[in-house]
């Protein structure tokens, strides 16, 4: 009897592919998907699976986290006793559903033997968990050399591969089995996946059945899980799997064969490996290639190539199908690629889907080139190179698409300059690879580096320059516009800098003892500094016009006198014709100074 | 010494070093062409390579690729190529080669957003070039009237209006050069596409020499990349990248 039995999400699945889900769709599937709840305090678990075994038989030290795989660091050395060989095998992570509420359970597998009978611990340790300190338990495993019956060893994944010496490209089955235990009913295995390198899997391929396997003289019902691999690599790959326990939940159909009795109840997700497969790849043999190898391996034969007419005119494309057959593997086939030959345009083969095989004639798969006649002049399709390795007699095998006659017609609608456009981009220079350019001549269009400017980190700097600049501009118009309202800032600016000029030739006529020009510095010092005031021109600023700045005890004190003084000198020195001595005025320096350090303070 | 002629001499010093590069960057090339017409491809490579350590210019780039090519480097040939079209998108014959590579190795070109595509118009940094000048320009005709009483006139508006819509205009294509700058060309052989960042990850497929990915993000020595094959994770040393950072 065969049942197929499918599982609900999995034909659901299928159906989404059918259509290309809007951006709207794909936001509600992933608020239908159920929140993962990873806020609540983390558990450990750490245990031996099984924890009695004899000396020398594997267990399985298993520590489980309620947590992500990325957020777990384990101590790269696991404290445990020193007579316990203890050594990392596989780490994986599955969503359980604890207390109703998805969570996310990492599992991390140790493979342990011990040599010698006893009681061996491993002690509680710490890990980081999302970057937080938590104690993995103590666990105990116990090493005797007689046990009571029936003794189950350790539950693992058996790996099982169609060959174990193969080419390079060469696809190869692999079938990874759980057989059913007298303490673990039959079950299906999860999230399996083949560790290794130099390996491509194939998850286009897979099938999965449950059915009665023959082992060590027992029958029991076995889940099977089956895929092609191909190697990609030469050398020995180790292969092994790896898989949770999911009880009777499928990742897609399942082939039930025979009375097999399937339990009910929650599944318990545990992670179980194989022990690792060797498998010897050889590389393909080289120097001895044919034409047209495109990595084909297996045992290939091609159909005689069909043509959609034979009757053709220039410029028309006309389809030619070629069906290569062979016992499996036929998606995994590249087609030749069409040569470049004069009078043909010839685009790259499209795939044309699979053929069942019937009789005599296996499976194949369909390629179809599409040919255009440049020239009237041809009587034949191009061959076309092609070849496969066959690993069976370890040789390249010739399954070049032979010629198919043809007559071509000209065609008037096509001008001579059409069909040598056509012709100069297929048209092959002798001992030149057609499609390569020349090569330069000079260095041309250069750079600093590749890496462009808006990359580099300084050009965030450099594109505020300007920015700067214009901020500049901006204050310097606003201070400019506001100065032009208070011309008396101004006015005040400039007699304050016309003052500091009068002082230091005050100071220096003082110094030289020339009364008269100390006289005259004095005063214009005193205009000067009184002008911002009225406004008015400084000269034209007179001894009462200084005195009105000043206050009435200072115009009727010493102050005022001292301008006074000033002012009289001055225009004795201007009207008079014999300038007086002035230089008793020099002893007022100080109080000049001083009457100039008040005006400049009003200002 | 005074200040001036301190400067002079410095400047001076970086000048002579500029053009001492460019002179040593133009006998590299020189050499390399001449060992490549004698067929001496690896030579002529690693002069190429020599040139390109001076000055990165795209017809040197163009050469390595073809050096590249003929001593059965194709992915070394796409990346150099690609390169070149990076320098100097302009130029019609690192285009017709990556075409010939791609059609030959059957590796297709990753598919560009529309604002990469545009990037591809013009050399990368000419963008930048745009984007600033066109943004002050119209700044500047916007302000500098009134900063200088200047009367405000027609042309000052209309070339503001222009600088801006040229700004505008050449955001995305400088966009997508930021984006294509995590282009990268698979120049390792036997490089796997993985699902997890792990040396034993399970392969989801096998990525041929001079496929290129687009680097989503990175762990490790690992790049989370974006493929036509879908996303995965490939180790870093298969992948070389068009922008080199």
């Amino acid at each position: 009897m065969i049942l197929v039995l499918s599982v609900g999400p999995a034909w659901v699945a299928y159906g989404q592919t059918q259509g290309v889900p809007t951006p709207d769709q794909l936001a509600q599937i992933i608020k239908a998907q159920p929140v993962v709840d990873v806020s609540a305090p983390v558990t450990v678990t750490a245990s031996f699976d099984p924890p009695l075994v004899r000396p020398g038989e594997k267990s399985i030290y298993r520590v489980t986290f309620d947590a992500t795989e990325v957020s777990v660091q384990l101590p790269d050395q696991i404290p445990a006793p020193p007579s316990l060989e203890l050594h990392r095998s596989v780490s994986g992570q599955n969503m359980q559903a604890v207390n109703g509420v998805p969570r996310i359970i990492s599992t991390f597998n140790y493979d342990t033997r011990a040599a010698q009978p006893g009681v061996f611990t491993v002690p509680q340790f710490m890990a980081v968990v999302y970057d937080r300190q938590i104690v993995v338990p103590a666990a105990q495993l116990e090493v005797k050399a007689e046990l009571p019956e029936p003794h189950e060893p350790v539950r693992q994944l058996r790996l099982q591969t169609s060959a174990t010496n193969v080419f390079v490209g060469e696809p190869f089955n692999v079938s990874v089995r759980l057989p059913a235990t007298a303490n673990h009913p039959v079950e299906g295995v999860g999230q399996l996946q083949l560790n290794g390198e130099g390996f491509m899997a194939d998850k286009n391929t897979v099938r999965q059945s449950i059915q009665t396997v023959e082992q060590n003289g027992a029958k029991a019902p076995t889940f099977i899980y089956e895929t092609s691999v191909t190697p990609i690599s030469a050398g020995l790959i180790e292969l092994s799997a790896q898989g949770f326990t999911s009880g009777m939940q499928f990742g897609g159909p399942v082939i039930i064969t025979g009375q097999i009795s399937l339990p009910s109840g929650q599944p318990t997700f545990v992670l179980l490996e194989s022990e690792p497969l060797t498998i010897n790849v050889r590389p393909l043999p080289t120097g001895n290639e044919l034409p047209g190898f495109t990595g084909a391996v297996g045992s290939y034969t091609c159909d005689l190539p069909g043509l959609a007419t034979n009757m053709l005119k220039v410029g028309e494309p006309v389809q030619l199908t070629v069906v290569v057959r062979g016992p499996q593997y036929l998606n995994r086939i590249s087609p030749p690629l069409p040569p470049t030959v004069e009078g043909w345009q010839i685009f790259p083969a499209e795939r044309g889907g699979l053929i069942a095989g019937a009789g005599a004639s296996g499976p194949g798969a369909i390629f179809k080139y599409t040919l255009i006649p440049l020239s009237a002049e041809v009587r034949a399709t191009p061959a076309i190179p092609f070849s496969s390795f066959d690993p069976t007699r370890a040789q390249y095998v010739n399954l070049t698409i032979p010629p198919v006659p043809v007559s071509v017609m000209a065609d008037e609608t096509l001008t001579n300059a059409d069909t040598a456009l056509m012709l100069s981009g297929n048209a092959s220079e002798p001992g030149k690879k057609p499609g390569l350019s020349g090569l330069a001549k000079t260095p041309g269009h250069t750079a600093g580096s590749l890496v462009p400017l808006q990359l580099h980190a300084w050009f965030p700097l450099i594109q505020a320059l300007p920015a700067l600049g214009f901020c500049g501009l901006w204050f310097w118009d606003r201070r400019r516009r506001y100065l032009e309202q208070h011309p008396e800032i101004v006015r005040r600016r400039q007699a304050r800098r016309a003052l500091r000029r009068e002082m230091r030739f005050l100071e220096q006529a003082a110094a030289t003892g020339d009364a008269a020009g100390f006289v005259h510095r004095a005063v214009s010092a005193l205009q000067i500094v009184s002008a911002p005031h009225y406004p008015a021109t400084p000269r034209a600023l007179v001894c009462g016009d200084v005195l009105q700045i000043l206050t009435v005890s200072e115009r009727e004190g010493n102050s005022g006198a001292t301008v006074r003084h000033f002012f009289t000198a001055a225009d004795a020195a201007a009207f008079s014709e014999g300038a007086g001595n002035n230089a008793g005025l020099l002893a007022e320096k100080s109080s000049l100074k001083e009457i100039l350090a008040q005006l400049e303070a009003r200002l | 010494m005074n200040w001036k002629f301190q400067s002079l001499l410095v400047f001076l010093v970086v000048l002579a070093g500029a053009f001492n590069g460019r002179a040593a960057g133009e006998a590299a090339f020189r050499e390399g062409v001449t060992h490549y017409e004698a067929g001496q491809f690896e030579p002529a490579a690693q002069a190429f390579r020599k040139s390109l350590a001076e000055q990165a210019a795209a017809g040197t780039l163009l050469n390595l690729g073809l050096a590249e090519w003929r001593r059965g480097q194709p992915g070394e040939a796409i990346l150099a190529w690609e390169q070149s079209a990076w320098l100097n998108p302009l130029a019609a014959d690192a285009h017709r080669n990556l075409s010939f590579a791609r059609e030959t190795l059957q590796v297709n070109p990753l598919e560009l957003t529309w604002c990469e595509q545009t990037s591809t118009w013009l050399p990368a940094s000419w963008w930048t070039w745009i984007a600033g000048g066109s943004l002050w320009l119209a700044v500047a005709m916007v302000t500098l009237p009134g900063f200088f009483r200047m009367r405000k006139a027609g042309w000052h508006q209309t070339l503001a209006a222009l600088a801006l819509g040229i700004f505008l205009s050449s955001l995305p294509p400088n966009l997508g050069v930021f984006t294509r700058a995590g282009i990268g060309i698979v120049t390792g052989k036997d490089a796997t596409l993985r699902l997890t960042p792990t040396q034993a990850a399970e392969t989801l497929a096998s990525l041929p020499v001079g496929e290129p990915v687009h680097r989503l993000r990175t762990r490790g020595d690992y790049l989370f990349v974006h493929t036509q094959y879908g996303n995965g994770w490939v180790a870093r040393r298969h992948v070389n990248f068009i922008c080199p950072k």
